[in-house]
């Protein structure tokens, strides 16, 4: 009895198993052929998932890294391009990092169009294009830099302030939500929105104009705003007092003009909020002005805050923390922390711990700083050089940064964090400037200058992420205006600004492979795999507010041709 | 130089000739002055033609307009120290023509980051702008930084001062504007309605709303009546699934019907295919809030009010009797 018992529960334990082992393989299946939609849940596990490129950055985490290695040191040499695709319109240029999802490829060009795209084959299988308004006056550009897919829909920001929901399998709209009125923030939204759980996360331009920034969630089924979280808090929230018991809460900017990343273990999303406006003349907001130039850690669920780091307190050039949060989890000593590495605009590189936002280092990923001596241990700002009114100020790096917005990359088979820096300084005058809500709110003249050791010059490195120290350094007469994207085949990809998609070995720095687009790259090169062959796609075309400020520095950027397509590369089909 | 000659010789005309002269130059003036205004919206193309050139080349116009373009126009994300280019194009030493930088700087230029100047500046001062643009970019200057002085009047003033400490319950007309436009509360005004074209016209425009009196606009606000223009009847749209979207009709086309859903705020605008739909119906019903009358103060909504009918000559501040007042 007991046996006969016990063989009929073993029976039943095995086809349970089966039953679970068929349903995970229907799974996978379904999810291989396009079936298969893309939920919070999923995104969660995106790196189990490597044939797809399912978020902005590619995992939660920010990592740009692949763990597919088909393509590798060793037979990179021998990429072909399998297709291309010309989203048709070259003004504004191709700033986007394309998703692609169980064979399909999803692109935003300038001017919000959005198509759906064979990823095997280029095959275009639908267009949209978004109604800009003709009299918009569109502060900062016309390019988006990218969608984000799920529950059936493609979503995206506009550049007269909407987020709008497609159906993924028609391109149809299905939703639309003016954040809003664009001729009342002067803000726009260009960043990439990302999907946390059953919500859609969008940030948005306007730090730069008289303006109060914040991000947004929508429930991304129904577009209704799930919650707001203001980057300046109001009158009698905590935080509100380091605007000094000035009216500039209301115009402080702050904005979150690029895209978060998300802890799914802490529940956390991390985000850069940007600089504080009026941007060169912080004599009119006395005080630490937060939460600009912070790393703010927010409840996913509730858009709370759970805790705030500022790098910068009350800035005077314009150094935005916007640029990406990389969570790193290290080994140190036997214990594993859970740091989070931001690159800020200020050449710096910040690293906190990502639990309790305790300062851990900052070090510098350019070698021209005069903005501040140094930072002491505990993440203190010493020797501040603030532009003044009246006279100008050699200011290094400048206003464009130490870099730009396009983003690193982190490889955690050689555990190098990959990233490109800007020698360059600037002559900064404050030009105090009243506030006029939705106006421009620089206040400030800024004349680029070479560093005093030499020409204005680039470069492309590999560093320890916490101690900063250089593994490798690449010389670029230009600066690297692409993301770069690294993958288990130890391959580090970038595109310069003439135009050039580059392979180099991760581990080492030396350049293995280059294709020339034909224009200059902008966006996020990324990879892919379809039916077992994997597929690295570059955007191409040059276009953004720093693209269009390049031919004071350098004037035969003036002559370079501008571009919106993307190519795809792959290993010569054996077939 | 001969043109010059001609001018100085022009000026020797008899006193008759010279007011026959004037008088037929004002009304060319003004003739060109009214076309201008139509195209513009801003009459100045007349004082261009006639002022021609000469006025352009002032050296002290020009300063005038280096010193405005400095805080206005020559910042680092626009075009520039001396307008040599930023992240907007360079504008100095391109030969622009006069015409077309001043109708830029007025109207601003649709499709790109250029704004419009008109609530700005004074004609007088985009004039001078214009005239620095178009100035020799080798000879001329750029505005000393020190000579480019700060705005004296700060921001809090220009864009709102409290009523509350109005000891005599009027409204203020800033204070309501800056609660219309509140983007920090859902249910705020510009959600639904534009006002001279700035908010989100899914209700009805409320521009030109200076005549109507007071107490009329206080029950709109705080009870909501049946709608009189039928673009902004209640639509009640039932779907194949079974849900139901309520809202205010947009438009449709021959595929699919466009409707606001406003069960929340803000609105979310829904695109239903016409094969997804089963049934459309619409009622007299206002979708508008019923609960403004708790959400506000009194104070509050003479702000609103006084905000809503500040266009009106009468600059007669609302009060709470005019509340009452029919």
């Amino acid at each position: 009895m007991s046996i006969s018992e016990n063989t009929l529960s073993k029976t039943v334990a095995v086809a349970r198993a089966i039953l679970v082992i068929t349903l995970i393989l229907v799974g996978q299946v379904a999810a291989q052929d396009g079936n298969g939609d893309v939920t919070g849940e999923r995104l969660v596990n995106a790196r189990k998932e490597p044939q797809n490129w399912a978020t902005y950055f590619g995992t939660y985490d920010a990592w740009r890294y692949s763990p597919l290695d088909q393509i590798r040191a060793d037979n990179v040499k021998n990429l072909v391009s399998v297709w291309a695709f010309q989203t048709g319109k070259v003004e504004g240029g191709l700033n986007a990092t394309p998703i692609v999802v169980d064979g399909i490829m999803y692109l935003i060009a300038s001017e919000d169009r959005v198509f759906a795209l064979n990823a095997e084959n280029g095959e275009r299988l639908w267009t949209y294009n978004y109604k800009v308004p003709r009299d918009l006056v569109s502060p900062y550009g016309k390019f988006n830099r990218g969608v984000a897919v799920g529950y059936g829909l493609v979503f995206f920001g506009t550049m007269d302030n909407h987020v709008v929901a497609l159906d993924a399998k028609t391109g149809k709209e299905v939703w639309n939500v003016e954040v809003e009125d664009v001729k009342k923030c002067g803000c726009n939204i260009n960043g990439a929105p990302f999907i946390v759980k059953d919500k859609l996360i969008v940030g948005g331009t306007g730090g730069d104009s008289a303006h109060r920034g914040y991000i947004n969630a929508f429930n991304a089924k129904t577009g209704r705003l799930a919650w707001r979280f203001y980057t300046i808090p109001g009158p009698g929230e905590p935080g509100h007092e380091s605007w000094g018991g000035t009216e500039m809460w209301k115009f402080g900017g702050g904005s979150t003009w690029l895209t978060g990343s998300y802890d799914p273990a802490l529940n956390l999303i991390y985000w850069g909020i940007g600089n504080p406006s009026s941007d060169f003349n912080n004599s009119v907001r006395p005080g630490e002005n937060l939460y600009t130039n912070c790393i703010v850690a927010i409840d996913a669920d509730t858009g709370t805050l759970k805790w705030y780091y500022q790098e910068i307190p009350h800035d005077a050039w314009d150094f935005d923390s916007a640029y990406e949060s990389v969570l790193i989890d290290v080994t140190r000593s036997g214990k594993t922390e859970k740091l989070l590495v931001h690159p800020n605009k200020s050449g710096f590189v910040w690293v906190l711990d990502r639990v309790t936002g305790k300062f851990i280092n900052a070090w510098p990923y350019v070698d021209t700083i005069t903005w501040v001596k140094s930072i002491d241990k505990e993440g203190k700002l010493i020797g501040r050089n603030e532009p003044e009114a009246g006279k100008p100020n050699l200011i290094c790096p400048n206003w464009g940064g130490g870099r730009s917005w396009n983003h690193s990359a982190y490889s955690p088979r050689t555990g190098f964090w990959y990233n490109d820096g800007i020698e360059w300084c600037a002559n900064v005058t404050v030009l105090p400037q009243e506030a006029r809500e939705g106006r421009s709110f620089v206040a400030g003249n800024v004349d680029v200058k070479p560093p005093p050791d030499g020409p204005i010059r680039s470069h492309l490195d590999a560093f320890d992420p916490v101690t900063g120290q250089k593994k490798w350094s690449l010389p670029f007469k230009y600066p690297i205006l692409s993301s770069l994207l690294v993958t288990a085949g130890d391959l580090l990809f970038t595109g310069d600004a003439e135009g050039h998609f580059l392979a180099f070995d991760a581990k080492t720095g030396k350049q293995l492979w280059s294709f020339s687009t034909g224009s200059g790259h902008r966006g996020g090169p990324i990879t892919y795999s379809v039916k077992g062959r994997q597929y690295v796609a570059v955007p191409s075309g040059l276009g953004s507010i720093f693209v269009s400020s390049m031919p004071r520095t350098w004037p035969e950027a003036a002559g370079w041709p501008g571009g919106s397509t993307v190519f795809v590369f792959a290993l010569p089909d054996r077939k | 130089m001969p043109d010059r000659k001609g001018w100085k010789g022009a000026k020797r005309q008899t006193s008759a000739k010279r007011s026959l002269a004037r008088f037929v130059f004002v009304l060319s003036a003004l003739v060109i002055g009214v076309c201008a205004f139509q195209r513009d919206g801003f009459s100045s193309v007349a004082t261009f033609v006639e002022q021609g050139s000469d006025n352009l080349k002032d050296p002290k116009v020009i300063s005038e307009g280096a010193r405005l373009f400095a805080t206005n126009c020559g910042n680092a994300y626009c075009h520039g120290t001396g307008g040599a280019g930023g992240g907007a194009p360079r504008v100095r030493g391109r030969d622009l023509e006069a015409k077309y930088v001043f109708r830029s700087i007025v109207n601003g230029i649709p499709g790109s980051a250029m704004p419009s100047f008109k609530n700005e500046l004074s004609e007088q001062q985009i004039w001078s702008v214009v005239a620095f643009v178009t100035s020799d970019s080798k000879t001329t200057p750029i505005a000393e930084p020190s000579k480019a002085s700060p705005p004296v009047s700060s921001a809090n003033k220009s864009i709102e001062s409290p009523a509350a400490e109005s000891p005599t319950l009027t409204g203020n007309p800033q204070a309501g504007k800056a609660i219309f436009f509140d983007s920090s509360k859902p249910k705020s005004c510009h959600a639904c309605h534009s006002i001279n074209g700035e908010g989100t016209a899914i209700g009805p425009d409320l521009s030109g709303l200076s005549s109507r009196p007071a107490s009329d606009l206080l029950l709109s606000v705080i009870l909501p009546r049946q709608v009189a223009d039928k673009r902004f009847e209640t639509v009640t749209i039932t779907l194949r699934n079974g849900d139901k979207v309520i809202g205010v009709k947009k438009d449709d086309d021959s595929e699919a019907i466009r409707v606001y859903d406003t069960t929340e705020l803000p609105a979310v605008l829904r695109t239903i295919q016409k094969t997804d739909l089963v049934k459309v119906e619409s009622s007299k019903d206002s979708v508008m809030p019923k609960d403004y009358a708790s959400l506000y103060t009194v104070n509050q909504i003479l702000d609103l009010i006084s905000f809503l009918k500040s266009s009106s000559q009468d600059k007669r501040s609302v009060t709470l009797r005019d509340l009452f007042d029919k």
